[in-house]
């Protein structure tokens, strides 16, 4: 969209322009006809009235005049003309201009009509793509929500309305239905809200000096069961340093990483978790062994809503597909990375950072001797 | 069922869940008496005389950590109090407020029945010892002699990890908040150096647990504190 710049600088343009061509003119006047001079002035006037609009263009076309008329009509140096055909001439240069002049305001009103019709149909285009990723976002989701809820309502109002006709063992394999299914929609729920909270801006970050172990043990025990089919093996070095971050957030990315594994990792497949230090930041991995993620899903996969399959001899993922992209939230949130380490030769590695702004606070040490301990 | 059971006061705004929790209470051998608000808690903690209180943070007639301190005031009956995930800080509060212990949303029958059980084990008055022998995942702490065993193997302990470990063993089974270790091992000038007491429970954990980053007695109660599980 062209600003209205039009006032004064398009009249000064028209005044430089038409100096311009004085000037030239001027400088090569010996080998000039009045008629070449006359053409010279003219073309000023279609190089301004091309560019600016209809006023300027008079303009110039009432200083060319004025120019040819006195610095190269005779009597020099004086308005008026001697021959009348001069006046034809002038005449010619002020109906161009005009011409011009008006030429250049209807092309540069169809120019600005297409850049708006091209901008406004960009704006549709978007808002449709949005619009359908949209609905496929709300209907992965709402198959998500209902699917739990109607194992839940289907095995309760079994229960509620059969109950003295079910063996126990039917019983108790419905009730186990809706315990597994409430659990599902608790951790569904629960990353939407957390989805929310980071998109939102609402999430806070309450940093505290830890150790890495600490967040990482609390983990592992929430995913006692989830993970009880894939050996962990732990290696954090002895030096490494307190890590300031968020404990209950970083708790959440190592259970998001670690469902993961459980959800894509063939059972009996390990899981390793290590962290060293680089430079200013401390990296930390989980890595599987697991069918891995190809080349060209290492960045989907931490969209929303995005769910890796397909991946031969796995169960379908019963993710929300929000896991990763609130690892990302949650590690952007702590001024780190996540990525997924390419050139893995098996399995996945998924690796973050967790920056070190600070240095760690000094511990007074405390005297290393063992004998009896002042108590009470 | 005996009708001569520990009364709960159950205070919870949510039908349901006032429904969903009374049978697995009932069929544990407790009688439920119940309150839907702050006010109807209060009037039935100083009417019914409770053994213990759950009480969910999320109540309606005001906030749930005013009722705390209010409950606090009328009955000495232990208090869990019930709250969701990533309100971390309220429970701290609660816990600070005279609270004995905490659940978090959602949980399992089996975890609210421990909670219970502990909060109803009588608390030690401050100069009472514990039983002289502490065992439990493997660990075996003689308090008398200060002597502490993991196996048949004894572990050396700075006086600090002792210390630490003997808070812990003398509230078992009950959430310690961090400031409520800190000013115990340390002093109250320490309240705030959460990080001393985090790595000193790294320490501990190390010397103790057989997985450290999987610990079975250290728990951590993540943004609260740490939990001496002995069961």
């Amino acid at each position: 969209m062209t600003p209205i710049q039009r006032p004064w600088t398009e009249y000064l343009g028209a005044i430089g322009i038409i100096g311009t061509v004085m000037a030239a003119t001027l400088a090569v006047r010996q080998h000039l006809n009045t008629i070449d001079v006359a053409m010279l002035f003219l073309l000023g006037v279609v190089i301004v009235a091309s560019r600016y609009a209809r006023g300027p263009s008079i303009l110039a076309s009432v200083l060319s005049i004025l120019c040819f008329d006195v610095l190269f009509v005779p009597p020099y140096y004086h308005l008026g003309v001697v021959d009348s055909s001069y006046l034809l001439t002038f005449a010619m240069m002020l109906v161009i201009a005009v011409v011009m002049g008006r030429l250049t305001a209807r092309l540069r009103e169809q120019a600005d009509l297409a850049r708006e019709l091209a901008e406004r149909n960009e704006t549709a285009r978007v808002a449709m793509a949005s619009e359908r990723l949209r609905t496929a976002l709300l209907s992965s989701l709402s198959h998500d929500l209902r699917t739990p809820l109607g194992a839940i309502e289907g095995a309760a109002s079994t229960l509620a309305d059969q109950e003295e006709d079910l063996a126990p063992e039917v019983r108790r394999e419905l009730a186990e239905t809706v315990l597994e299914q409430s659990r599902r929609m608790t951790r569904l729920v629960a990353n939407l809200l957390e989805m929310m909270r980071l998109e939102t801006g609402a999430l806070a970050v309450r940093r505290s000096w830890q150790p890495l172990e600490e967040s990482l043990g609390v983990a592992l025990l929430r995913l006692e069961h989830t993970l009880r089919d894939h050996p962990v093996t732990v290696r954090l070095p002895q030096d490494l340093p307190l890590i300031s971050a968020d404990e209950v957030l970083l708790e959440q990315v190592f259970v998001n990483l670690l469902e993961n594994v459980a959800r894509h990792a063939p059972a009996g497949t390990p899981v390793c978790i290590g962290a060293w230090r680089e430079e200013d930041t401390v990296v930390i991995e989980v890595a599987d062994q697991g069918p891995g993620i190809r080349r060209d899903e290492e960045e989907d996969v931490f969209r929303k809503f995005y769910r890796g399959g397909g991946s031969e001899g796995v169960t379908t993922s019963q993710g929300s597909g929000l896991g990763l992209a609130i690892c990302r939230g949650i590690v952007s949130a702590h001024g780190g990375k996540i990525w997924l380490e390419p050139g893995v030769t098996r399995g996945a590695a998924f690796r973050f950072t967790i920056p070190m702004t600070a240095a760690p606070p000094v511990l007074m040490s405390e005297s290393m001797d063992t004998g009896v301990p002042p108590w009470p | 069922m005996a009708v001569t059971g520990p009364i709960v006061l159950l205070v919870e705004d949510e039908v349901e869940m006032r429904r969903a929790l009374r049978p697995s209470l009932r069929a544990n051998g407790y009688q439920v008496v119940e309150a839907g608000t702050g006010r109807e808690a209060l009037a039935q903690a100083a009417g019914r005389n409770p053994d213990v209180i759950l009480l969910d943070l999320g109540l309606p007639d005001g906030d749930g950590l005013l009722v705390v301190g209010e409950l606090r005031r009328v009955t000495k009956a232990p208090i869990i109090v019930i709250s969701a995930r990533g309100q971390e800080r309220d429970k701290v509060a609660a816990l600070d407020l005279g609270a004995s212990d905490y659940l978090t949303k959602p949980f399992g029958v089996v975890e609210l029945q421990a909670r219970i059980r502990v909060a109803l084990r009588p608390a030690l008055s401050p100069g009472e010892a514990p039983e002289p022998m502490f065992r439990a995942a493997g660990v075996r702490v003689d308090l008398q002699h200060r002597r502490v065993f993991r196996g048949e193997e004894e572990v050396h302990l700075t006086p600090t990890e002792y210390r630490l470990l003997a808070s812990l063993i003398r509230h078992r089974g009950r959430v310690m908040t961090h400031r409520q270790l800190l000013e115990m091992v340390w002093g109250a000038n320490y309240a705030e150096q959460t990080h001393y007491l985090r790595v000193y429970m790294g320490q501990l954990r190390h010397k103790l647990e057989q997985e450290p980053a999987r610990p079975r007695l250290l728990i951590t109660e993540p943004a609260v504190g740490y939990r001496l599980r002995d069961e």
